[in-house]
């Protein structure tokens, strides 16, 4: 009788360290995949930032007692380049996007620099720029919504508490520019 | 979220799951056909090497004991090893395959841009990593994907598609694209095309003699399918005649006798209407999952419902598109007047429930709104532009219709209803003042006003979002052509602001 019990104590225990090797696994793996996600983002903001140099020499051929705007936009460029974690990058973006909106209502007062072409295809590469961060930010939020999730519900909160699973930062846009989307199914069959 | 990714998850399984059984289902429906065509094979390369000999010895070894075995034995190895190989040209050439029948040619990011960019954005969005890009260089407007895992995923769309939608439209019909293509969709339907084309070969090259012998005359036709198809139908009585003394003298060589007899029958009629069943069967929701996915990812499901009405009403005219590769496109691509057997078997669901369905997501959509795109699509088949259109976008697609009665006034009504804002105002998605803004515009910024809705005006803004504004915001008319063309990416957005009274005459 004895040795079944020890044999049966001996197999719930196997089991329960395979089943915590499994969650530790995925938890791994889920993290990793919010870190793939921000360096997408992170490369695009990067991409973004480097333009900003070019587009300020431009303007400034065009307006240049607009000293103010160019320093800000310089300004919030900087902290961009310079923005830790996800919080930090997403409130200089955000900065850099409002700095950029006044750049860009300054110029509306140069017709010459709007007919630029030079600006236009500052103006338009921006604008992709942008379409992608917001998309790399989609696909970032997604993965961040999973890996929290997953740390904070039972019994994987147990492990992530344990082996220091930190939550992850989501990136907040300031405006949310593209709406969200409820999927719903009616019968259809 | 979270509970759409699992549900992702499990679709990507699911549809691994059912590309394994498809292949062994497949097999074992190629096998008696591979058999038939085999034991041709052994008797036509005894006969092609003139020895009379062998082929004598051929029919006296089938009728002995012994040699009949042997003679089955190398038909059933010619079989495996035929269905071996291929089984492997068709997981080795499959997408090469479906791309070579609809014609496809592969593109660069510098000859097409703007697709270029979609996917490109789409990609990041999604995850995914990009796939490989053509274009059918016709009319019609279609788009599929194909490959077998999402790392080597082919995306086609079709000249007209470009021409005809605009860019948040063309993003709906992309991301459709994608998200078949990490869910695995495009393997199952791949797999699926390939196997459906090989089980009607036999049948696709009878009917292609016959209508050949048609179209030279029909007496021709007419006269071959008699003088073929009378002593068949005379051998019949015969064959069934002869079942019962077969039976009554060995049971065995009696089923072989019917079985032969029944083969050519199921090789022409029964596979392929096997394979279509199959295909019937294994893709039932997927346009609508696909379709949801493609609505979470662009986040804008009145793009993707536009883009269906309006590939609904332009239709699929001109694109070479066999039966076995309909199910890959976006929308049935198949004419109305095409083969009633290939019909039956359409595997898309009906266009209208599919565009109800998504116009429900999110704010949903206005039915004016789908009324317009279905007109702006046929009104494309009508007048579609140059098959070798400039870029999509290109004002000159607009000019180089035909007909100018339908081009001018479009023009002007789009000068008329750009307007420039007077004072800041807010966006909004939705016609509802309640509803969380989209974004902000500052004073002077120019909009473009495409219908009214209520208290609220629907508007293109200059950096191309539609979205909604106060009918009370301020804003004074603005005149000037330059700006229709700037404000205007896209043909089919003239066609969107087209005056109502135009729609009933």
């Amino acid at each position: 009788m004895v040795p079944i019990i020890i044999a049966v104590v001996i197999g719930v225990i196997v089991l329960i360290a395979f089943v915590m090797v499994g969650i530790y696994n995925g938890l791994v793996r889920s993290r990793n995949r919010v870190g793939e996600a921000w360096s997408g983002i992170d490369v695009q903001l990067r991409r973004r930032a480097s333009l900003i140099p070019n587009l300020v020499e431009t303007v400034k051929g065009y307006a240049e007692h607009e000293r103010e705007t160019f320093e800000e936009v310089t300004r919030a460029r900087s902290m961009v380049e310079q923005a830790g974690s996800a919080g930090e990058a997403a409130g200089a973006n955000n900065m850099l996007t409002q700095a950029l909106r006044h750049l860009f209502a300054v110029a509306e007062n140069y017709p010459e620099l709007k007919a630029s072409t030079n600006f236009m295809d500052l103006q338009k590469e921006l604008s992709d720029v942008e379409e992608k961060i917001a998309f790399s930010r989609q696909f970032y939020n997604q993965n961040v919504l999973d890996y929290n999730n997953r740390i904070q519900t039972v019994p994987n909160s147990m492990i992530a508490r344990n082996f220091g699973f930190k939550e992850a930062e989501f990136f907040e846009a300031e405006e949310e520019g593209r709406a969200e989307v409820k999927v719903e199914f009616g019968s259809q069959d | 979220m979270t509970q759409q990714r699992v549900l992702i998850w499990d679709r990507i399984d699911a549809n691994r799951r059912s590309s394994r059984l498809l292949v062994l289902a497949f097999a074992a429906v190629l096998l008696p056909v591979v058999a038939y065509l085999a034991m041709y094979l052994m008797v036509w390369v005894a006969m092609a090497l003139g020895l009379i000999a062998v082929g004598f010895g051929l029919a006296d070894a089938v009728s002995g004991d012994s040699g009949f075995a042997v003679f089955a034995a190398v038909d059933a190895a010619l079989s495996v090893l035929i269905l071996l190989a291929v089984a492997y040209l068709l997981f080795r050439f499959a997408s090469a395959i479906v791309l070579r029948l609809a014609g496809a040619r592969p593109v660069t990011q510098a000859e097409e841009p703007d697709l270029w960019r979609t996917v490109e954005n789409l990609c990041i969005g999604a995850g995914l990593r990009q796939p490989r890009l053509y274009v059918v260089e016709s009319g019609a407007a279609n788009a599929f994907a194909t490959g077998l895992d999402p790392a080597r995923a082919s995306l086609v769309v079709t000249r007209g598609l470009m021409d005809l939608l605009d860019r948040r439209e063309l993003e709906g019909v992309v991301a459709h694209e994608l998200a078949q293509i990490a869910n695995y969709d495009t393997r199952l339907g791949t797999l699926l095309a390939v196997g459906v084309a090989l089980l009607r070969l036999p049948l696709g090259i009878v009917i292609a003699i016959f209508r050949f012998l048609f179209r030279i005359h029909w007496a021709v036709g007419w006269g071959l399918l008699l003088y073929l198809g009378l002593p068949m139908l005379a051998t019949i009585p015969f064959g069934l005649s002869l079942v019962d003394d077969m039976f009554a003298e060995d049971t065995l060589l009696g089923v072989l006798f019917v079985f032969s007899m029944l083969l050519p029958f199921y090789v022409f009629l029964g596979a392929p209407a096997i394979a279509y069943l199959l295909r019937t069967a294994v893709l039932r929701q997927h346009e609508y999952l696909a379709d949801a996915d493609a609505a979470l990812l662009t986040r804008y499901p009145e793009g993707l419902a536009r883009a269906l009405a309006k590939m609904g009403g332009a239709g699929s005219e001109g694109l070479r598109v066999g039966a076995a590769t309909a199910h890959l496109y976006v929308v049935d691509p198949l004419p109305s007047d095409s083969m009633l057997w290939d019909r039956i078997f359409s595997a898309q669901p009906p266009l209208d429930q599919r565009i109800a369905a998504v116009a429900a997501m999110g704010g949903g959509v206005p039915p004016s709104v789908i009324r317009e795109a279905e007109e702006a699509g046929a009104r494309f088949r009508s007048a579609p532009p140059p098959a070798v259109a400039a870029p999509a976008g290109a004002p000159a697609a607009t000019n180089g219709r035909p007909d100018p009665v339908e081009a001018t006034p479009t023009r002007t009504a789009a000068a008329a209803t750009t307007f420039r804002l007077t004072g800041a105002s807010t966006l909004y998605g939705t016609p509802d003042a309640a509803s969380p803004p989209v974004g902000q515009l500052a004073s002077g910024s120019l909009i473009t006003v495409l219908e009214g809705a209520g208290d609220f005006l629907r508007v293109l803004t200059s950096d191309d979002r539609f979205a909604y504004l106060r009918r009370m915001a301020s804003m004074e008319a603005v005149e000037q052509p330059a700006v229709a063309e700037s404000a205007f990416t896209d043909p089919e957005v003239e066609v969107l602001v087209e005056p109502d009274d135009r729609r009933g005459g």
